[in-house]
C-alpha cells in the first residue's frame, strides 16, 4: 500500500528538482530564441517577448531584485528591468532560460496544457491592467498588475510539466464536479499551486504584491492589508479570465458572461466598491480578446 | 591615501611608439593607505603585471603580500593580467579577489580562475601557492576586514553587471565609474515605429533619468573620480551607443555636476594615440568645460596623493 505521505514527498522532491532548471514555456520558447538570437532585435521586441513568458519574466525580476542588486524598492517593472539590466544580460538570461526547455522533449499533452495555461496567464494580465486603470491606478503602475497576472498561476507550471497527465484528470475532474482545482491539488499531490507558487516566489526573491498574488489569490483573506487592493483585482481577474484551465468553473461560474458576474460575489462586490458598470466590463472584454489575438500572432510570427 | 595609475587603457593593451605617454596597459589602479599599511588594488587588467613586479621588490622583503583586488567587472581587459601577477605564484600570499558575477550558475572564482587552464594559460589555478579568497558583490556596502575603510559599489550600466566603487578614507573620497555608459531610454519613441508603446517609452524614459541622477549621487563631492571617457560624443552618437561606454563631454558635465573636486577621464579607446589625446586635453581640459572640477586625461604611472 502506497504512504500518503511518502508519496507526498516524493511530489515535493519531484517539483524542488524540476524548479532548479525551469524552462521557459513551450509556446513562447521558439519566439524567445528567435528575439534573442536575433542581433537587431529592438528593446520594444524583447520586453514584449518576456512580457508574455512567466517564467522570463520571473527570472527578470529575480535577476534585477537578487542580492546582486541592493534596490531600496522593489522593481516590479519589466520595462525598468531591462533598462537598468541592459540588452545584454536580458537576452543572455532569456536564450539560458529557452534553452533549457529545448533540452527536454514534451508530449503533445504537456504542450496543449501549457497553451492553455499561457492564455489564461496573458487574460488574466491584461484583465488585471485593464481594472487597474478603471479603478483609479496610475499607468505607470498598471504593468506590475500585468506581471502579476502573468505570474499569478507560475504554481500551476511544474504541476502541468512533471504531471501533466494526472493534472488533466484533475482539471476535468474540477469542472465535472465544480470543485475548485487547487483543492484537489492539494488532495492529489499534498500542496496546491499557491502553495508552489510560494516555494518559486521565495527561490526568485519576488516579494510584496506579486508574491501576495501568487500566494493568495484563491485566499483573499490570507492577503496581508497592504497588498489586499492590489491581490483583489487580481482574484477578479482570474476569474473573469475564461482560460480553459477551468477558472470560471472553477468558481462556480456557468457560460453567460453577464450572468455568471452576477453570481460571484467576489465580483460583485468589486463592481460595487469601484463603481464599475456591467458594461465597462464588456468593454474590458472586447479589448482583452484582441490583445490575446495579437499576443497569439507576435508568437506564430516565429513559427512560420 | 596614494593612488597610483597601472593602466589606464580600455578594451585591449596598445604598447607601441604612438601610446608611450598615456600608456597602453588596460585598467589597473592602485590605492595605498600607508597608516593602516593596506593596499587595495582596482581591477587586473594588463596594469597590474608592473604594479606585481613593483610588489616583488618593495614589498616582499616587508613580510608576505597581503592584498585586495577589487574587480568592477568580469571583461577580458579587466582580469586578464591577473595570471601575470607574480604574488599569486608566492606562498604566504593572501588575495582577496572581490568581484560582481551576472549570473549564479557561473562562480567569480570560475569566471576568473578559468583564465588559468590549460586551454588558455601553462599553470592552472589549482596549482597556485598562494591563497586567494574570492568574495562576490552586490550593490552596497562592501564588508572588507575592518573599518577603516569605507567602500560601497554601485550598479553600472554596461553589457555586463559591472560595479562603481566609492572609497571612503578619513575625509577623503575616491570614486571609480568604468566601464559606464550613461542609461537609456532604450525602448522607441517615435509614434510613427510599428512596435511603439506610449507606457513603454514614457516608463523608459524616467527609468533612465532616475538611474543617471543615482549615479551623479553616488560620486557626490568625491575628491577625485576616474571615470570612463572612451569616446568623443560625436563618435558616441555615430555609432557606439550601446556599447557600454561615456563620451568625454557626458563624463564631464554629470561628474561637474556632483560638486567633485577632481576628475581623471580614464578607458581611453585603443585608437587614441598620444597626440590625439594631447589634441583632446587641449579641448576640454579647460576651466571654460570644466568650471572648477580639475580635469585631465589619466596617464600610466600617474601618482595622486590625497
Amino acid at each position: 500500500m502506497v504512504n500518503p505521505q511518502k508519496q507526498n514527498e516524493e511530489y515535493l522532491h519531484t517539483i524542488q528538482e524540476y524548479l532548479i532548471k525551469m524552462p521557459s514555456l513551450s509556446t513562447t520558447m521558439t519566439k524567445v530564441l528567435a528575439v534573442c538570437n536575433n542581433p537587431n532585435t529592438s528593446a520594444n521586441d524583447l520586453n514584449k517577448v518576456v512580457s508574455m513568458d512567466p517564467v522570463l519574466a520571473g527570472k527578470v525580476l529575480k535577476l534585477i531584485n537578487s542580492a546582486y542588486y541592493c534596490l531600496r524598492n522593489q522593481v516590479n517593472s519589466l520595462t525598468q528591468a531591462i533598462i537598468m539590466l541592459g540588452l545584454n544580460t536580458i537576452k543572455n538570461l532569456a536564450l539560458s532560460t529557452a534553452v533549457l526547455g529545448s533540452i527536454s522533449k514534451k508530449t503533445a499533452l504537456q504542450n496543449n496544457a501549457m497553451d492553455i495555461f499561457w492564455t489564461h496567464c496573458i487574460e488574466t494580465g491584461v484583465w488585471a491592467k485593464a481594472l487597474a486603470l478603471e479603478t483609479g491606478i496610475t499607468k505607470s503602475e498598471c504593468e506590475e498588475y500585468f506581471v502579476a497576472g502573468l505570474l499569478h498561476d507560475i504554481g500551476k507550471i511544474p504541476l502541468i510539466h512533471c504531471f501533466s497527465a494526472d493534472y488533466m484528470k484533475i482539471v476535468a475532474m474540477a469542472a465535472e464536479k465544480k470543485h475548485s482545482v487547487h483543492t484537489i491539488e492539494k488532495a492529489v499531490f499534498g500542496l496546491d499551486h499557491e502553495e508552489i507558487g510560494n516555494l518559486i516566489a521565495q527561490k526568485w526573491k519576488l516579494d510584496g504584491a506579486i508574491a501576495q498574488t501568487i500566494c493568495t489569490h484563491h485566499h483573499l483573506s490570507q492577503t496581508d492589508d497592504e497588498t489586499h487592493g492590489f491581490v483583489e483585482r487580481l482574484a477578479v481577474s482570474n476569474i473573469l479570465s475564461k482560460g480553459t484551465i477551468n477558472d470560471l468553473e472553477e468558481e462556480g461560474i456557468e457560460d453567460n458572461f453577464v450572468k455568471n458576474i452576477l453570481q460571484n460575489s467576489l465580483i460583485k462586490t468589486f463592481l460595487e466598491k469601484h463603481n464599475l458598470a456591467l458594461s465597462t466590463l464588456k468593454t474590458i472584454q472586447e479589448s482583452t480578446h484582441t490583445e490575446i489575438e495579437n499576443a497569439k500572432l507576435f508568437m506564430q510570427i516565429s513559427k512560420g | 591615501m596614494k593612488i597610483k595609475l597601472w593602466g589606464v587603457r580600455g578594451s585591449i593593451p596598445c604598447p607601441g611608439p604612438d601610446t608611450v605617454k598615456y600608456g597602453g596597459n588596460t585598467p589597473c589602479i592602485e590605492l595605498r593607505f600607508n597608516e593602516i599599511n593596506r593596499q587595495i588594488i582596482i581591477d587586473a587588467g594588463s596594469g597590474i603585471r608592473e604594479l606585481g613586479n613593483n610588489m616583488m621588490v618593495n614589498d616582499l622583503s616587508k613580510g608576505p603580500i597581503n592584498t585586495e583586488i577589487f574587480l568592477t567587472h568580469t571583461h577580458s581587459d579587466h582580469i586578464m593580467g591577473l595570471p601575470f601577477f607574480p604574488p599569486i605564484y608566492l606562498k604566504g600570499t593572501k588575495l582577496k579577489i572581490y568581484g560582481p558575477v551576472s549570473f549564479e550558475n557561473d562562480t567569480l572564482k570560475d569566471i576568473i580562475g578559468n583564465q588559468m587552464s590549460y586551454q588558455y594559460f601553462p599553470v592552472r589555478q589549482i596549482e597556485l601557492a598562494s591563497q586567494i579568497d574570492y568574495i562576490e558583490l552586490k550593490e552596497g556596502q562592501v564588508k572588507t576586514k575592518d573599518d577603516n575603510i569605507s567602500i560601497t559599489a554601485k550598479l553600472l550600466n554596461h553589457s555586463v553587471l559591472c560595479l562603481g566603487y566609492r572609497i571612503e578614507y578619513q575625509d577623503k573620497v575616491v570614486c571609480t565609474l568604468y566601464d559606464s555608459e550613461p542609461f537609456q531610454n532604450i525602448f522607441s519613441i517615435d509614434p510613427k515605429d510599428p512596435s511603439y508603446d506610449k507606457t513603454m517609452a514614457d516608463e523608459g524614459e524616467k527609468t533612465a533619468q532616475m538611474q543617471n541622477k543615482l549615479l551623479e549621487n553616488f560620486l557626490k563631492d568625491a575628491d577625485l573620480v576616474i571615470r570612463d571617457a572612451q569616446y568623443t560624443e560625436e563618435e558616441y552618437q555615430a555609432s557606439k551607443k550601446g556599447w557600454g561606454h561615456s563620451s568625454i563631454e557626458y563624463a564631464i558635465e554629470s561628474t561637474k555636476k556632483a560638486g567633485v573636486k577632481r576628475l581623471a577621464l580614464f578607458h581611453h579607446d585603443p585608437l587614441y594615440s598620444d597626440r590625439k589625446l594631447d589634441e583632446l586635453t587641449k579641448k576640454f581640459c579647460n576651466p571654460d568645460t570644466t568650471g572648477n572640477m580639475e580635469t585631465f586625461f589619466a596617464k600610466e604611472g600617474m601618482e595622486i596623493i590625497l
